[in-house]
């Protein structure tokens, strides 16, 4: 009561101090506008900006909105135009310096008043690990499966985290209580303890190898020769090998443990060995891993998997010679040939690996509840355990009740308590109180704080040492704050928020949107795609755990690959197939994540680069300084590779028409600069253009220009050129970034009064030129994230 | 079962529908005795149909068939086809997005800010969706990425398996299957009824703007509440009895036109039925070379042909596959009868993309197919692209056509006649 009157009487201050500040406002740009502005923006303007009827009332939004914009294009110099006289620089300065206190001052009440971020919901991604951690339900893919069964978020242009383009429909009501179920059903196992065994998969005994493999190669046999000891594989194929018809049968869910000896076979170099999990049911499959085999150097896999009912493994090639196929065939089958394959020998599979049983996901339900007590106490015990987690702060009076209650029915009926008990839990779950964000405007109490923090590094809810805090009310000491920081980045729940937070920042969630036109790309394999966009997470988690400086989003002297990547970037010396930092020479293209082969993909067709695509997005994602869509009715450039023109040749015509060279003078240069690469992201000087028939490969193209000039006249000759240009640029690079991290973490845009924060924590990291880690510290620090 | 039964039952267990537009219209039906309803089908190829296999040269009803319309020959005076039609503002985040938009014409659509809006199939479902088992069925031929949005622009997945559809249609679970099912609809309406119950406890203590966010959940609450006891109620009635086979799913997403072609043969089951009055079909680009003579490219790829004429004549290979599929379907609905007439008499069926020139990624002048459904047809409608004729008005056409009222959907200028 107390508080929600101090709120009406804060509004009331705001909302009078506005009524006088609307004249004096006005009054003093009237000076500006007068001389240099109402000119062009009066009654008979074309523009959207009539200053004539103009308010100088700011809690209307959208009159706000526009003296937020006449604030920026004068401060820019954007206006008045380059074309017309000077305005007094005294007016100018005047002008802004009144026009920024009034409109901070405008923003900072409201936020005071109402918060600055609405309450949002957990997203579906939130949703799935909250329950996975809340039930401590250890089971491989489930929380992926569990978000699955959500609505995906609307796509918005930015992060699902932000509140104010999050929908609630009835089908996210009715998918709620269809996911409580099956986490429940996942997380109450009442059998009998599953007995592990180790059974053997005799792949040299396949099956297959006495039935269709003796069909000739045209058929899909003569692909595996028997060997004394074990069999060996030539090619890269899913039906042959497989562990469900070689007798395995997997009948009960959890951990197995998998052991496979292989070794390279007639080979001359190292060969790679691929994993696979597959179940009939389900589209794809999961590459378990890639593994070298070095010559002469047998090799023992092991890999432990989560497993389903109806799962089944196979092992199989990384082919990395188009030559196989017509090799084999001219040998007349794998009996004659003598090219590189992998001998594997038996698989064992152990499991499940049970350590615990029940499950501690059970065990925590149902566990350490006094049987003597009736049905309904034992589920209030229960629901008091969980739902103060839930909810991420302490429960208020009589919260509880209605939630219990849910439980009468069954118990009436004389249900047994797992049964009972679920009710309750489903309602939990789709509650508002779970779903939601709480928090009161103003500064954020330590629970509200310990659940943003929580759902920032780790998108999931505190865990016990972060509630213990809140509950002392420590968490919000400073450095209490910047030590669980620590604590938190160190945890291995981290990696969820690096790949959330690349995933929609730099867009690596569309990564397989398109598939690379196999005539063009023949090089383009599974291996490959499965590494590109490791290196863009582990390269973005390295600059996080070592604290390294944002400009390495620029450029940077290392990144992440593999053996198959390495080959990608032309980079020697890299063995096996395990991701792992490497250093890149001077020369390189590479470095920076303009050089990273996911986002040289996603920004690409799968057939084309276009460099009005990728420019545009260098200016969105990296800079921040996204450019307007293009008017309606402008017509797209139609591709043609037939090779008669390049792009880059179209893309001239921007240059002759003022109304497009004004966006694309800033759009196109990062986009030729990228030129020099191919849509998989490799490194090329031609263009390859398709041949005529249609299996015959691709044909070299005209000649690429990577160069260009940027809109401030820097000229560049390809991509490092461009990368030193844009180093200039580094402030703002990290700038965006930590606008990002902002809206990400809270959940709101980056309003007016805000800027000064952020300014100060670029200014702050600047001398140690904007290590990424301590920006992070900075956010978590700064006022807004500390605020509603 | 009776409409009349229903709300009874709905009112009975104390709900009360909110919903009085459709209930006049209801009664409207029932006085009709043999006029049967109307329905709504949209069909969406998003690869886009490529333009000089479609066009014809000519407008008017004399004019002279085209690749992919002579495929069509067999049902010439059953469709329209048109050209310059369009949705405003589509150039989105990447050309693919407008996907989201073609039933809905949200503009901008994946920009900053994008927010979609109600599609036209739900908006028709919420007129006369409640008729029907299913108030509108999304299908989709390879994930549950669908064109049909709610009200707050909320995605409704599609369904990708004919096999699972048609259990949910037409196959009885034995009794203790439908108990279960029965007990956990109850459960969940109770859970539902005791969140609702939260309400006034979390409005105290949330401030004004965020009472947006509260206030759209507790909507929902209410309105899930409703379908949950919609979905229970429609457990006693019984499935009618198709007098076909269950179809077999295809897992191979290799074979695109199978895919294609098993929801197809849905379409005229569903309508005969009654199942639903409103249903969306996305044909989607299944990134894997399709499984067809001749054609050694992925279907995406080859929209981008880069006017190669190897590229061109394999996606025409693609593309008049699909066009049989329609042309297929088409057929199906006018074999099967219904009170004096065919189905198609009473089924509109559009089926277009959301892409114009696909090799550009272009989302304006569409390719547009309007069959069926009572309309004067046998032409093809040029309208002038400069005229930027909104796609939105043949939607309220339709809309009409189909018994609604409204005189307008999104950014609809009016009707579209011709």
């Amino acid at each position: 009561m107390a508080r929600q009157f101090v709120r009406s009487l804060l509004m009331a201050c705001s909302l009078a101090s506005l009524a006088t500040a609307d004249d004096s406002l006005k009054k003093s740009v009237a000076p500006l506008v007068q001389s240099s502005c109402i000119d062009c923006h009066d009654a008979d303007t074309d523009t959207r900006l009539n200053f004539e009827n103009l308010s100088g009332d700011l809690t209307d939004p959208a009159v706000f909105r526009q003296w937020e914009q006449v604030f920026d294009r004068v401060t820019t110099g954007e206006m008045p135009p380059k074309s017309e006289p000077r305005p007094d620089s005294t007016q100018v300065t005047d002008a802004l310096a009144k026009l920024k206190d009034s409109l901070k001052a405008e923003n900072l009440a409201q936020q005071q008043a109402i918060g600055r971020v609405p309450s949002r919901r957990l997203t579906r991604l939130e949703y799935a690990y909250t329950v996975r951690d809340l039930l401590e339900i250890d089971e491989g893919g489930f929380a992926d499966d569990l978000a699955e069964m959500l609505p995906p978020e609307s796509d918005s242009g930015g992060f699902d985290t932000v509140a104010a383009t999050q929908r609630t429909s009835p089908l996210h009501i009715e998918s709620w209580l269809r996911a409580a179920d099956h986490a429940l059903n996942t997380a109450i196992k009442l059998g009998p303890r599953p007995e592990s065994t180790r059974r053997v998969v005799d792949f040299p005994n396949a099956p297959y190898l006495s039935t269709f493999n003796k069909r000739s190669l045209t058929n899909g046999g003569s692909n595996l020769k028997q060997l004394d000891d074990a069999v060996a594989m030539f090619l890269d194929l899913d039906y042959v090998l497989r562990s469900d018809h070689c007798g395995l049968t997997i009948e009960t869910a959890g951990y197995y443990r998998i052991t496979l000896d292989a070794y390279a076979y007639q080979a001359d170099r190292p060969m790679t060995l691929k994993l696979v999990q597959a179940n009939p049911k389900k589209v794809g499959a999961n590459l378990l891993g890639a593994f070298d085999l070095q010559l002469g150097q047998p090799r023992t896999i092991e890999v432990t998997t989560f497993m389903r009912p109806g799962d089944f493994l196979y092992p199989t090639t990384h082919v990395a010679n188009g030559n196989t196929w017509s090799g084999l065939s001219a040998a007349g089958g794998a009996d004659n040939y003598k090219g590189e394959g992998i001998a594997v020998k038996s698989m064992f599979v152990e499991g499940p690996l049970v350590d615990k049983w029940p499950p501690a996901s059970t065990q925590a339900l149902l566990s350490e509840l006094d049987p003597s007590q009736s049905s309904l106490k034992r589920v209030t015990d229960v629901v008091t355990r969980i739902a103060p987690r839930a909810f991420r702060r302490p429960l208020h009076a009589n919260e509880l009740e209605s939630f219990v209650n849910l439980a009468r029915p069954g118990v009436d009926e004389g249900r047994e308590f797992a049964e009972v008990i679920r009710a309750p839990i489903r309602s939990v779950l789709s509650s508002p109180q779970f779903l939601f964000f709480g928090g009161e405007p103003g500064e954020l109490d330590d629970f509200a704080l310990a659940s943003r923090l929580s759902y920032f590094l780790w998108k999931s809810l505190p865990d016990e040492e972060l509630f213990e805090l809140a509950r002392k009310g420590q968490l919000s000491d400073r450095r209490v704050l910047a030590q669980q920081v620590e604590r938190m980045l160190d945890d291995p729940k981290s990696i969820r928020f690096v790949r959330d937070f690349v995933g929609q920042w730099l867009r690596l969630y569309d990564i397989n949107a398109t598939t690379p036109d196999r005539k063009l790309y023949p090089e383009f394999d599974g291996l490959l795609s499965d590494s590109i966009s490791k290196e863009t997470e582990l390269f973005f988690a390295e600059l996080i755990h070592e604290n390294l400086s944002a400009a390495n989003l620029i450029d940077s002297d290392f990144t992440f690959a593999n053996r198959r990547l390495a080959e990608h970037y032309r980079l020697p010396g890299v063995q096996g197939q395990e991701m792992r930092k490497v250093s890149l020479p001077p020369s390189s293209v590479r470095g920076g994540i303009l050089g990273q082969a996911s986002i040289l993909k996603l920004t690409s067709n799968g057939t084309f680069t276009s460099p009005v695509k990728r420019g545009a997005y260098v200016l969105t994602r990296l800079l921040g300084n996204a450019p307007n869509p293009p008017p309606p009715n402008v017509g797209s450039i139609e591709p043609d590779t037939r090779g008669a023109t390049t792009i880059r040749e179209s893309l001239n015509k921007h240059k002759d028409l003022e109304t497009c060279a004004q966006c694309h003078r800033e759009i196109d240069p990062p986009g030729f600069a990228l030129e020099g690469f191919d849509a998989i992201g490799g490194f090329r000087t031609h263009y390859r253009v398709a041949g005529d028939k249609p299996f015959a490969r691709y044909k070299r193209g005209p000649v690429v220009d990577a160069s260009g000039e940027t809109a401030e006249g820097e000229e560049f000759p390809g991509i490092r050129g461009y990368k030193q240009v844009l180093l200039k640029h580094t402030d703002q690079v990290a700038r965006h970034l930590t606008e990002q991290l902002i809206i990400y973490a809270t959940g709101g845009e980056i309003q007016f009064a805000d800027r000064e924060e952020i300014s100060r924590i670029v200014n702050e990291t600047r001398a140690d030129e904007y290590p990424v880690r301590s920006i992070i510290h900075q956010v978590v620090q700064c006022t807004l994230m500390r605020n509603k | 079962m009776s409409d009349l039964n229903r709300r009874t039952m709905l009112k009975a267990s104390g709900i009360s529908l909110a919903l009085p537009l459709l209930g006049s219209m209801q009664q409207g039906h029932a006085s009709e005795v043999a006029e049967p309803p109307s329905r709504m089908v949209f069909v969406c190829t998003t690869l886009g149909l490529h333009a000089p296999a479609l066009w014809p040269k000519t407008a008017g009803s004399g004019y002279e068939s085209t690749e992919y319309l002579d495929l069509l020959q067999d049902h010439r005076e059953d469709f329209t086809l048109f050209s310059g039609l369009a949705h405003e503002s589509q150039s989105g985040r990447n050309p693919h997005n407008c996907e989201m938009t073609w039933l809905t014409a949200a503009q901008g659509p994946g920009l900053d800010g994008f927010r979609n809006s109600i599609s036209v199939d739900q908006f028709a479902a919420s007129q006369i969706g409640n008729a029907t088992r299913f108030p509108s069925i999304a299908l989709g031929s390879s994930s549950p990425q669908s064109q049909s949005y709610t009200s707050s622009g909320v995605m409704i997945p599609a369904e990708t398996s004919p096999a699972n559809l048609f259990a949910m249609m037409f196959l009885k679970g034995n009794p203790r299957e439908v108990a279960m099912q029965k007990r956990k609809l109850s459960e969940g309406v109770s859970i539902l009824d005791q969140l609702a119950s939260q309400r006034s406890r979390l409005l105290r203590s949330s401030s004004a703007t965020e009472n947006r966010q509260i206030e759209e959940y507790f909507e929902s609450i209410r309105q899930a509440e409703i379908n949950l006891t919609e979905s229970k109620a429609w457990l006693d009635r019984p499935k009618p009895d198709p007098d076909e086979q269950p179809p077999t799913d295809i897992a191979d997403r290799a074979d695109l036109v199978g895919r294609v072609q098993l929801l197809m043969d849905l379409i005229p089951l569903i309508v005969q039925t009654d199942a639903t009055r409103v249903i969306t079909v996305m044909i989607q680009d299944h990134r894997v070379v399709p499984k067809l003579n001749g054609v050694s490219g992925e279907h995406h790829n080859l929209s981008h042909h880069g006017q190669e004429p190897s590229k061109i004549a394999q996606l025409k290979r693609i593309e008049s596959e699909l066009v049989k599929c329609f042309s297929g379907l088409l057929t199906k609905l006018k074999s099967k009868t219904e009170g004096n007439g065919k189905l198609l008499d009473h089924t509109s069926v559009l089926f277009g993309s959301n892409l114009g020139n696909a090799n550009a990624h272009d989302p304006s002048n569409l390719p547009i197919v309007l069959a069926g459904g009572g309309f004067k047809h046998g032409s093809y409608v040029a309208t002038a692209m400069q005229d930027g004729k909104p796609l939105s008005n043949l939607f309220v056409t339709m809309l009409q056509n189909a018994g609604i009222e409204t005189d307008r959907f999104a950014a609809s200028t009016g009707t579209l006649d011709w």
